[in-house]
């Protein structure tokens, strides 16, 4: 009995350096800031006489401020607290407060205008959450370079973190495409093996004007069915390490050829980079080394001791 | 994602109806194209979020009328008729002008099975009709009735029905 509480305290709460948090922090933190920039046009996306829903979402607070003509003004307040908690989080300024705020920020614009968003948003949505649990700035960031300014031997030891939230984020990766997964075989298009071929055709999915050429209709079906049994196995095949390599390089391969045949925005940028929470955490501290070899160069700064239970 | 692809190329075109106060009784109509935001006769090398604002206004139409069992129910269309409204008065229309009334039209041409595409004489024809939306608001001779709500419309291989109007 001990033995099973034993892993299953290990599973949930062993201890893990914090840079994968730092890691993950910094690039969703970046997809968020580039999703923004892609809503700039406040006139469209964020003013209450833009393509806003009026009787959905904060419907009482948007008469309120339409009755008192400052619609436009929360439209930009909003706005600019939602880029600057983005950008906050992305380079790890006040990062206990920069993580809760992208994600308070976020279900305010749900609120506010859903319309332009997509499953992209709701995914980021749930990675912030985990997220806020997270140590995400003791380590590469503004707060951690701050710190070493003022006391350059605290700094030198970086507590170690729990890896549940690192847990829960696979578990929701997972739960994603599994999800997606049984959804799709409630479709007769994905069930016949012609899904794939309808949405590269779609005038509004197309990256070219003509779609996929005739040829490539056979191959266009096989990937209808692959896709299907990769989401529906991808949990799965998490379970042991080799699959798991498979699982992750298939989904690349998929999300990568999809963003080169259809447009459908963020949402392959976020998958991909959830894809990072399946990095081993112990060896996330090394790749800024590991960069800086790969392009030739001597890492200049010493890896910070991290303080694990094992070694505390 | 694309758990339920749609079988149909998907466009949304916006129609005014401007009155002036210079010649009352006359009213001009001009349509302009809501979507696709791009011409889809190049390549879309970024996203654009107005589109996907309009695609998940259709899709709470269709699962809104679905759940209401009310097939004539349009208020989900309702920011799309205001904004393009909106911007059609700002951008167009001149002093002693006004907006009196916009639809809102969804079209949809289908996409042939797997082993077939659209025939090049086709594409061109819907391609001719898209220009003129392409080129800006398209002026076109007003009916002596407007069109109520659900009428049809065809253009080339594209099917138009009227799914919103907004009186002003």
């Amino acid at each position: 009995m001990n033995h099973v509480l034993d892993r299953w305290e290990r599973f949930w709460f062993a201890s893990i350096p914090p840079h994968i948090y730092a890691l993950l922090r910094i690039v969703f933190g970046f997809v968020g800031c580039i999703t923004l920039l892609g809503l700039h046009d406040l006139s469209t996306h964020w003013f209450l006489d833009g393509l806003v829903p009026f009787d959905v979402g904060a419907v009482a607070l948007k008469q309120y401020l339409i009755a008192h003509g400052t619609g436009h003004a929360a439209g930009v307040v909003l706005y600019i607290s939602t880029m600057a908690s983005f950008v906050a989080m992305t380079i790890g300024f006040q990062t206990r407060l920069a993580v809760p705020t992208a994600l308070f920020t976020s279900l305010m614009q749900v609120a506010w205008n859903y319309l332009p968003l997509s499953g992209a948003d709701a995914a980021m949505r749930v990675f912030l959450f985990c997220l806020v649990w997270a140590d995400c700035g003791s380590v590469w960031s503004l707060d951690a370079w701050l710190a070493a300014r003022r006391n350059p031997a605290a700094s030198a030891v970086v507590e170690s973190g729990s890896i549940a939230p690192l847990r829960l984020m696979r578990f929701q990766v997972a739960l994603i495409y599994f999800n997606a997964g049984l959804w799709k075989t409630f479709n007769p298009y994905w069930r016949d093996g012609s899904a794939v071929h309808y949405v590269v055709q779609s005038n509004v999915y197309h990256r070219l004007p003509h779609g996929m050429p005739l040829a490539f209709d056979p191959f266009v079906s096989a990937l209808t069915y692959a896709t299907l049994l990769w989401e529906l196995t991808f949990a799965f095949l998490l379970l042991f390490s080799r699959t798991r390599r498979i699982a992750l390089i298939t989904g690349i391969l998929i999300h990568l050829g999809m963003l080169s045949t259809i447009e459908v925005g963020p949402f392959h940028f976020v998958m991909l980079t959830s894809y990072l929470a399946f990095l081993e955490p112990e060896d996330v501290p090394r790749l800024p080394e590991r960069l800086q070899s790969l392009l030739g160069r001597r890492a200049r700064v010493p890896a910070r001791v991290v303080e694990t239970t094992a070694n505390r | 994602m694309f758990s339920n692809p749609v079988p149909a190329d998907q466009y949304v075109r916006v129609v005014h109806y401007v009155g002036s106060s210079r010649e009352p009784g006359r009213v001009r109509v001009f349509s302009e194209l809501a979507l696709p935001g791009q011409r889809e006769n190049r390549a879309r090398p970024v996203h654009m979020f107005r589109d996907k604002a309009i695609l998940n206004s259709l899709e709470a139409l269709a699962v809104n009328r679905l759940e209401s069992h009310d097939a004539s129910r349009s208020s989900d269309l309702e920011p799309v008729a205001a904004y393009f409204g909106n911007r059609f008065k700002a951008a167009y229309l001149a002093p002693g002008e006004t907006l009196v009334r916009t639809e809102v039209w969804f079209g949809g041409a289908p996409i042939p099975p797997t082993g077939q595409r659209v025939t090049d004489s086709t594409l061109q024809e819907r391609w001719g009709v898209l220009q003129r939306y392409w080129d800006g608001p398209d002026e076109a001779p007003a009916a002596p009735t407007p069109p109520r709500q659900g009428a049809l419309q065809g253009e080339a291989d594209i099917a138009w029905r009227l799914d919103y109007v907004q009186k002003r």
